[in-house]
């Protein structure tokens, strides 16, 4: 084998790195060839210079320092991450709102809708009509009760009993009810007088003359 | 905590400078499953036995140490989010092809990062030379190895570096450097010839002075 052809290999027989029969060819040329059998030992013993004065770190304490500075700096910025992500969180929903409200504003300014508008007007008036009518209603209903108390009121200052007060309401109410049962009567009879439902020739029976009165 | 150092056997008897540190008995990947299930001591003792060689392996692929430092930090950083997501899969190979790995890429996005042309550093440069005229001799080698692994191509200053100190096999350096074992063994005798050619000459100029 020519020592050229055995180079790899003997860096490889240095390294442990043969195979069984490939380490029994490197060792059987090395017992015939010089050649080789320096060059292994110049490999060895450039190896063992190199390592024997390899510079190695006194304490490797500043490494496991600088390691757990770091690991605490990143835990601490991860725990304040959520945080910072709210906060961000709540800045981009404030945007969001701004620039809704703002597009909202714009449209509403730009391109307003005169039926919606006409709508929104009459929905408005209907609206206050009413309310000024319910305000009317309650206001009827608040002067009456305010009435009805002052009454009271003055009734009591003038020496009026609680009973008697009472007694004085139950025949108010009474003749309330008897009033508005009459009332009801007459437009009931005054509907029908209009209609025709009672004929005006016809006389009441009183009206007749008495049977051989004559005579 | 404190761990000392122990070197491998060599496999061929032919290489004493392989070694793996620490003296815990767990394995790599028992000490990662159990960092996984919330043992912080299991973390501490890989970065007993990795530290060194991170920084080292690092050192020699950015050739400037204090960035590698820097890289050596964010590789542990890195590990302990990949560990406990379970990006570790212990059937795609051994821990230390996947921990070189990942100091690599760390180390190649600092390099483009920088957009630093690498340099002959100063931090590969042996500490300063005192001592008897031999371990000065034995300095001046060393220094000599190191500046002629520094003009090394990356791959193949990586594969050296990760088997004359880590002593990963073939298989284990092609994982970590994402390249095949028949490439693997390319690079090392590759770094293994223009280290003994310098080597060489070195002899020979010590042999000439000597011999005036």
């Amino acid at each position: 084998m020519e020592c050229n052809d055995l180079q790899l290999l003997l860096s490889c027989y240095a390294d442990g790195e043969c195979t069984p029969e490939e380490a029994r060819r490197v060792r059987d040329h090395l017992e015939l060839c010089a050649s080789c059998r320096a060059t292994l030992e110049q490999w060895t013993a450039a190896s063992q210079a190199w390592a024997a004065e390899e510079p190695e770190p006194a304490s490797l304490r500043p490494l496991h320092a600088r390691i757990e500075a770091e690991l605490w700096r990143q835990r601490a910025s991860a725990r304040s991450a959520p945080i910072r992500r709210a906060r961000r969180g709540v800045h981009a929903a404030w945007g969001l709102l701004a620039t809704a409200a703002a597009v909202v504003l714009a449209v509403g300014l730009l391109y307003p809708s005169a039926t919606a508008e006409q709508e929104a007007r009459e929905i408005v008036q209907i609206d206050q009509g009413n309310r000024e009518e319910a305000m009317r209603q309650r206001s009827l209903l608040e002067r009456l009760r305010l009435e009805i108390a002052a009454t009271t009121l003055r009734a009591q200052a003038a020496g009026v009993s609680t009973e008697r007060l009472a007694e004085l309401d139950r025949e108010a109410q009474s003749i309330l009810a008897e009033t508005q049962s009459l009332e009801q009567r007459l437009y009931v009879l005054q509907t029908r007088m209009a209609l025709g439902a009672l004929s005006p020739t016809s006389r009441p029976r009183g009206d007749r003359p008495a049977p051989g009165g004559g005579r | 905590m404190v761990v000392r150092l122990r070197f491998r056997q060599d496999r061929a008897g032919l290489k004493p400078a392989a070694r793996t540190p620490g003296t815990v008995s767990a394995t790599d990947e028992e000490l990662v499953e159990r960092y996984r299930l919330g043992d912080d001591d299991a973390f501490e003792w890989l970065v007993e036995r990795y530290g060194a060689s991170a920084l080292r392996f690092a050192r020699y692929l950015v050739r400037d140490g204090h960035l590698a430092e820097e890289i050596a930090q964010d590789a542990f950083v890195k590990l302990v989010g990949v560990v406990r997501d379970g990006g570790f899969d212990p059937a795609r190979g051994r821990f230390a092809s996947f921990f070189f790995r990942m100091v690599r890429h760390l180390s190649i996005d600092r390099m483009r990062a920088r957009s630093r042309a690498p340099q002959i550093a100063e931090d590969l440069d042996p500490q300063e030379s005192v001592g008897a005229p031999d371990l000065l001799l034995q300095k001046e080698r060393c220094a000599q190895v190191r500046e002629i692994v520094a003009t090394l191509p990356e791959r193949e200053r990586a594969a050296i570096v990760l088997r004359e100190f880590d002593g990963l096999s073939y298989k284990e350096i092609a994982l970590a450097l994402d390249a095949n074992i028949e490439t693997v063994k390319t690079w090392i005798f590759r770094a293994r010839r223009r280290i003994q050619g310098s080597w060489s000459e070195a002899h020979a100029e010590e042999s000439r002075t000597h011999g005036m």
